[in-house]
């Protein structure tokens, strides 16, 4: 039979409310980390690119960045757009139909700048990204380390923090930041799109969709975007970088780079809700 | 004397204990090499990646003056994610060494080693004697003047390791190159003429030494 209890004998009540307690209680610590890493792989990563001679370096990290932001903000494509239909999709029929209902079609513009724009564009894009490249990092740099690799660049002159992790902290924040531009729009074309079937006319839409993005919000996209892709990038290598060599491990510190990475994502988008009116 | 002085030693290791409780000294002069003996699992290999800085000391000191180290690990240690020729293009690249020299320089060095067939693949998939002779291909292309080796000999076939032995001797005669490596067979230790550290006596386990670093 499957126990319930928890440490000590705790019954399933308590040990469910302490490993939620200390859920909670470890998120500071965790937005520590990825505050500390990102600085640390910064400073690094410059002091490398600082060095006479860095030429070749620059070179070899251009490439292995631009390979990461190709994964994680072209390759990954289909899969935002698709996503973003499917909300587009869902937003015009049920928003739309409710806003008529109530008499408040011409306010549709503004929801969708705010539903959209504001919130579901970086959230979902960078849940996509926590999942597919988050989990990628930090089981590619699990396997590295298990296959000593990381201590092969170390041994060899070869900061791993800069050849591993700068291009994946940028590649990363940059993919993420492209995935969620696209996602906006694809969302925006969805619903320009689904205007036809629904005998919705064109230009006074167009117009309540025009008049209602302000660019503050634009900017609030993209400030999110590139800060949930760096949580992203620097949750999942806090994991990666600092396991052992236990490889029964893996698969657990796999899950956990990336439960990390959402745990750190709505954290931020919780503040921006709070912080940002 | 200053740091770059050929007759201070290259290497310099002062009272790391591992928690067995032995206490490792000794010093590495230019040209020479030192073999870390122990049977499997006695914690050499640890005590290696301490002695080249991969590993913090849980106590005493390890202090180098290598210009440029290499290191050639017993599995693994190559980058599985691109091909046998960026394996050794890379730290040169990183030593600031112009991208067409670096290739052709990792170029010779695979030819020299009759591995040139290999240079555009991954290591994934790739036998074990050539993944081994690869990580020498890199300390080669990289002319590194202190070379740290876990059981150098153990993958490859007899002649190869004879080959692989001359060069080494090779590099310590003539490039005055200094030599650390771990075997658990004292034959190796002569054939590249090497002083003998004995690690772990009795009591020394590879648990020992992972403690001792604190994990």
């Amino acid at each position: 039979m499957v126990s319930l209890s928890g440490r000590g004998g705790e019954s399933g009540a308590v040990g469910f409310a302490r490993s939620v307690g200390d859920a909670v209680w470890s998120t500071p610590g965790v937005v520590g980390t990825v505050v500390l890493l990102v600085g640390d792989v910064c400073g690094r990563g410059l002091r490398v690119l600082a060095r006479p001679r860095a030429s070749g370096a620059r070179a070899v990290l251009l490439r292995v960045t631009i390979d990461q932001i190709y994964f994680t903000g072209v390759e990954a494509v289909p899969i935002v757009a698709g996503l973003a239909t499917l909300v587009g999709v869902t937003t015009i029929g049920v928003g739309f139909r409710t806003l008529t209902v109530l008499g408040a079609e011409g306010s549709f513009g503004t929801v969708l700048d705010k539903l959209i724009l504001v919130e579901l564009a970086p959230l979902l894009t960078a849940v996509i990204v926590a999942a597919r490249s988050g989990s990628a990092v930090c089981t590619e740099l699990l396997a590295m380390r298990l296959n000593d690799e990381l201590d092969a660049l170390a041994a060899h002159g070869v900061d791993p923090w800069v050849y591993v992790g700068l291009p994946r902290l940028i590649g990363i924040t940059v993919g993420t930041a492209c995935l969620t531009t696209v996602f906006a729009l694809a969302t925006y074309a969805v619903t320009l799109v689904s205007t036809i079937p629904l005998g919705i006319a064109l230009p006074p839409f167009l117009a309540s969709l025009a008049g209602a993005i302000e660019p503050q919000d634009v900017v609030l996209l993209w400030t999110k975007a590139l800060l949930f892709g760096l949580a992203v990038a620097a949750t999942t290598m806090a994991r990666g970088f600092r396991w052992g060599h236990d490889s029964s491990d893996l698969p657990r510190m796999a899950t956990r780079g990336a439960m990390d990475a959402l745990i750190t994502i709505f954290l931020i988008d919780a503040v921006f809700a709070v912080l940002v009116r | 004397m200053t740091e770059t002085d050929p007759e201070l030693p290259v290497l310099d290791v002062a009272g790391l204990v591992d928690s067995g409780g032995q206490t490792y000294t000794f010093s590495l002069a230019r040209g020479e090499a030192v073999a870390l003996l122990a049977p499997g699992g006695s914690g050499k290999r640890w005590l290696l990646r301490v002695v080249a800085g991969l590993r913090s000391p849980g106590s005493g000191s390890v202090r180098s003056r290598a210009e440029r180290s290499a290191y050639v690990f017993s599995s693994g240690g190559l980058l599985s994610n691109v091909s046998v020729l960026e394996n050794l293009v890379l730290p040169l690249r990183f030593c600031g060494v112009p991208l067409r020299e670096a290739r052709s320089r990792a170029m010779d060095v695979l030819t020299g080693l009759g591995l040139v067939e290999l240079a555009e693949l991954r290591p994934p998939g790739l036998a074990a004697d050539a993944l081994h002779l690869i990580q020498f291909g890199r300390a080669m292309a990289l002319r590194a003047d202190l070379l740290f080796l876990e059981e150098p000999f153990r993958y490859l076939p007899a002649a190869t390791a004879d080959e692989v032995a001359a060069w080494l001797r090779d590099e310590l005669e003539r490039r005055r190159v200094s030599v650390v490596l771990t075997t658990p067979d004292p034959h190796d230790a002569e054939r590249l003429g090497a002083r003998v550290v004995r690690v772990g006596g009795e009591g020394g386990t590879a648990r020992a030494f992972a403690a001792a670093e604190g994990r």
